[in-house]
């Protein structure tokens, strides 16, 4: 089995949301360049309009 | 993606976002397709927004993990992996060193290093060598065969976001997920779920072995009907069945497909993502070596069979592989083969420029030495991975090809390749792939058959009406997060009767139950549509912000309308000079081949721009095929960056 | 006698897939069967022979892909 290196560059602990009716009402962010994760609600408007949506 | 991107953003740009969702129903295991998502990206092939469907269980994974939608932008310095852990409730970003560089060791080595115990649990997304040297980078979607124990892939295959996934250095995005039950999704009325989960499901284990046997042969039941309707793509689009096509259909692959369980997702009774097991490509890195093939699908045995002139099960199954592996769409790469082949047969280009290989129609060993060449980014296979577009450009340009011809034959329109329908006896598919978003994928519409043979939609104003209905429908698939094959690739053995069996309205009733059990919101069918329209028209405009989206970015090729060449017209002769003589009222006695080529050309031509007329009305278009104020406003899309778009375009 | 979706029917001589689909109703939407195993489209209908004791499936609509 090929052995793979993964340096840990960045973790962050979340408190995973509770799913209502199929939806968690949340997005996840990664931005690159900063090596950033944040965790973004999601507009009750949005989801009506978009349903799942297409991102 | 409509707020981190300008109308400037190029693909390439650090803005340009990569997003994965799988919709509020996404995630029920056992309701037949119910496991999907949809990703989307601006396109390297196109420029705006491509959205591509596909299985494998990820999608479900990170919504149960917490998240509706992942977003990733910017780009990495080096490669990267990002773990989303929904039993640790952790999010990792990794530097990955020393990776294997082909997706499907990679997908393998991931799936066992994040849960060497359960590998259930894990399902990785990658690309593959192929994103970064072409502009059809594909991304694979996996899950773990627990039959098999083995890791199996699904494709989001269209329009480059592979490539895009590559450009920000991401080697791969994995999730983690423990059990799911009909629980999962939390959803309102769970009785009537599983109700409604339980009669679709049954259904579809007791027709589908009645009907098309997909839980049998998957879609390549689809080469011998489409090859004996003369809709089947034979030399890049010239002709539409082939004396062969029996070597490349259901007929072979049933026998070939290793017997098992083969649902995309948990408990799915169509179940038709079939593979072949021990099978030993004769080129390549893996040469010799025994190796697992999910697929074919109908799209790649056309696209990367008849359409180049294959007409052989094992090479269609090596190029399947290897695409999969190296992380191409199937249908990019075979649509732009069948350009490159027939341009070699006309002389276009010649050896001299094809680093001496004889890329006639057939040559199935340079069509695969092409492939490795993408995934390389070497030789001539690196210019045909830019894509039908470029290639016009720079065979023109470059090696003074006549770009007239090469408009007329290369099969793409917006930038993508055309996915594998003949459409020239259909002018309402000719619109289902012209007219729709993203470029010529038949997900918007695939309207062929209820046209060309049941002469369903015989006017204008008909042919637009089913170019309204049937692309929002099956955008609502998409956006919920399911497949759209459990409607309508097995249906109620009483469907015939009802008043518009192409709409199967039994299962119209229950996806609109699924709907209402899941997320509390009471829907009959109507409501779907209109649940898919405001997202459709957003998704128009989007274009329109990216510098394209109107009336001339919806042209098509000539060879998706008519025969191109007299050699075209010749080989189905009776049917179109009977035409010119009974629908066009022509006196043909005089004509020539060549004549009737233009006049016939004419004639189609005029009635594609027609078409156009006639949808933009019906779907609330301006002539220039822009949504007006009125229609944004009655969708609830009057965003004020919206109409700013419109108003910058013209449209108050 | 022929089977025709699970039902028996009466076979005749020089009988095509055409020819049947004359004898039933609600067929407008196939333009695909399956005779004795093997997927027989409409644009053969009319000059393929049904022998004695075949098995047809009157395939419903084509969806695509």
């Amino acid at each position: 089995m090929k052995q793979i290196h993964l340096k840990e560059i960045k973790a962050i602990s979340y408190e995973k949301a509770e799913i209502k009716k199929g939806y968690t009402d949340q997005s996840l962010r990664i931005n690159l360049d900063a090596t950033d994760i944040t965790i973004h609600p999601i507009e009750e408007k949005v989801k009506n309009t978009f349903i799942g949506g297409k991102g | 993606m409509w707020n981190a991107v300008s109308g400037d953003t190029k693909w390439n740009d650090p803005e340009n976002t990569i997003c994965i969702s799988s919709g509020p129903l996404g995630g029920t295991p056992g309701y037949p397709g119910g496991g999907k998502s949809i990703v989307t990206s601006i396109s390297p092939l196109t420029g705006v927004p491509i959205d591509s469907n596909v299985g494998g269980y990820f999608g479900p994974y990170k919504k149960f993990s917490g998240f509706d939608v992942i977003q990733v932008d910017g780009k990495a310095k080096t490669d990267t992996i990002i773990f989303i852990d929904g039993i640790e409730s952790k999010i990792k970003i990794f530097e990955a060193k020393d990776l294997p560089t082909d997706s499907y060791e990679l997908s393998d080595v991931l799936t066992r290093h994040f849960d060497e115990d359960k590998p259930v649990n894990v399902s990785v997304v990658t690309a593959g060598p192929g994103a970064e040297h072409t502009f059809f980078g594909c991304l694979n979607f996996s899950w773990w065969d627990a039959g098999r124990k083995r890791v199996r892939y699904k494709q989001a295959g269209r329009g480059g976001i592979g490539t895009v996934f590559a450009d920000k250095k991401v080697k791969a995005i994995v999730a983690r997920y423990g059990a799911i039950s009909m629980k999962s999704n939390n959803p309102a009325d769970l009785d009537a779920l599983k109700l409604v989960t339980k009669s679709h499901a049954k259904e579809i284990k007791e027709l589908d072995p009645k009907q098309n046997r997909m839980s049998l042969v998957g879609t390549t039941h689809l080469v011998p009907i489409m090859n004996d309707h003369d809709c089947l793509p034979v030399h890049n689009f010239k002709f539409g069945s082939h004396p062969e096509s029996h070597v490349i259909g259901e007929e072979v692959y049933e026998h070939i497909f290793d017997k098992g369980f083969d649902g995309c997702w948990r408990g799915c009774t169509v179940a038709c993502s079939h593979g072949v097991k021990d099978f030993s490509p004769f080129t390549g890195p893996y040469r010799g070596k025994k190796v697992f093939v999910d697929g074919p699908e109908y799209e790649t045995v056309a696209g990367c069979g008849s359409s180049l002139g294959i007409f052989d099960a094992h090479t269609i199954l090596e190029i399947n592989f290897y695409c999969d592996a190296y992380g191409l769409d199937t249908i990019s790469v075979g649509t732009s083969i069948a350009f490159v082949m027939e341009c070699f047969e006309n002389n276009l280009i010649t050896t001299d420029h094809t680093d001496g290989m004889d890329l006639s129609f057939g040559n199935r060993f340079n069509a695969l030495k092409i492939i490795h060449q993408m995934a390389k980014g070497e030789g001539f296979g690196a210019i045909v991975g830019k894509g039908i577009r470029n290639m016009k450009k720079i065979f023109a340009k470059d090696f003074g090809a006549d770009m007239a011809f090469m408009q007329d034959i290369g099969m793409e329109s917006k930038g993508l390749e055309f996915s594998e329908y003949i459409t020239k006896e259909s002018l309402a598919q000719q619109g289902g792939y012209g007219l729709a978003l993203k470029g010529p994928q038949h997900d918007e519409a695939w309207l062929i058959f209820l046209d060309m043979v049941h002469n369903f939609m015989p006017t204008f104003e008909d042919k637009a009406e089913a170019l309204h209905w049937f692309p929002m429908f099956r955008t609502w698939f998409g956006l919920c997060g399911l497949c759209k094959l459990p409607w309508n690739d097995i249906v109620p053995e009483d469907n015939k009767n009802t008043f518009e069996p192409a709409k199967v309205a039994k299962h119209l009733g229950w996806y609109a139950d699924f709907f209402s059990a899941v997320t509390g919101r009471k829907s009959g069918p109507e409501d779907l549509l209109a649940m898919s329209e405001g997202v459709y028209n957003f998704q128009r405009v989007f274009n329109l912000k990216m510098g394209f989206g109107t009336r001339e970015h919806d042209t098509v090729p000539y060879r998706a309308v008519g025969p191109v060449t007299v050699e075209e017209y010749e080989s189905r002769q009776k049917r179109y000079d009977d035409q010119l003589k009974e629908k066009y009222d022509m006196d043909i006695r005089e004509m020539s081949s060549k004549d009737k080529v233009a006049a016939l050309r004419q004639k189609r031509e005029e009635q594609y721009e027609q078409l156009k007329d006639a949808v933009y009305a019906r779907r609330g278009w301006t002539q220039n095929g822009i949504p007006t104020v009125k229609t944004v406003k009655r969708l609830g899309i009057d965003f004020p960056e919206v109409m700013e778009v419109l108003k910058k375009n013209g449209v108050e | 006698m022929i089977e025709v979706d699970e039902k028996q029917m009466q076979w005749s001589e020089n009988m095509t897939i055409a020819s049947l689909l004359m004898t039933l109703d609600n067929v407008e939407f196939c333009a695909v069967v399956r005779l004795n195993g093997r997927l027989v489209s409409s644009p053969k209908f009319t000059e393929t022979p049904i022998e004695d004791n075949s098995k047809i499936q009157l395939l419903p609509l084509v969806a695509g892909g």
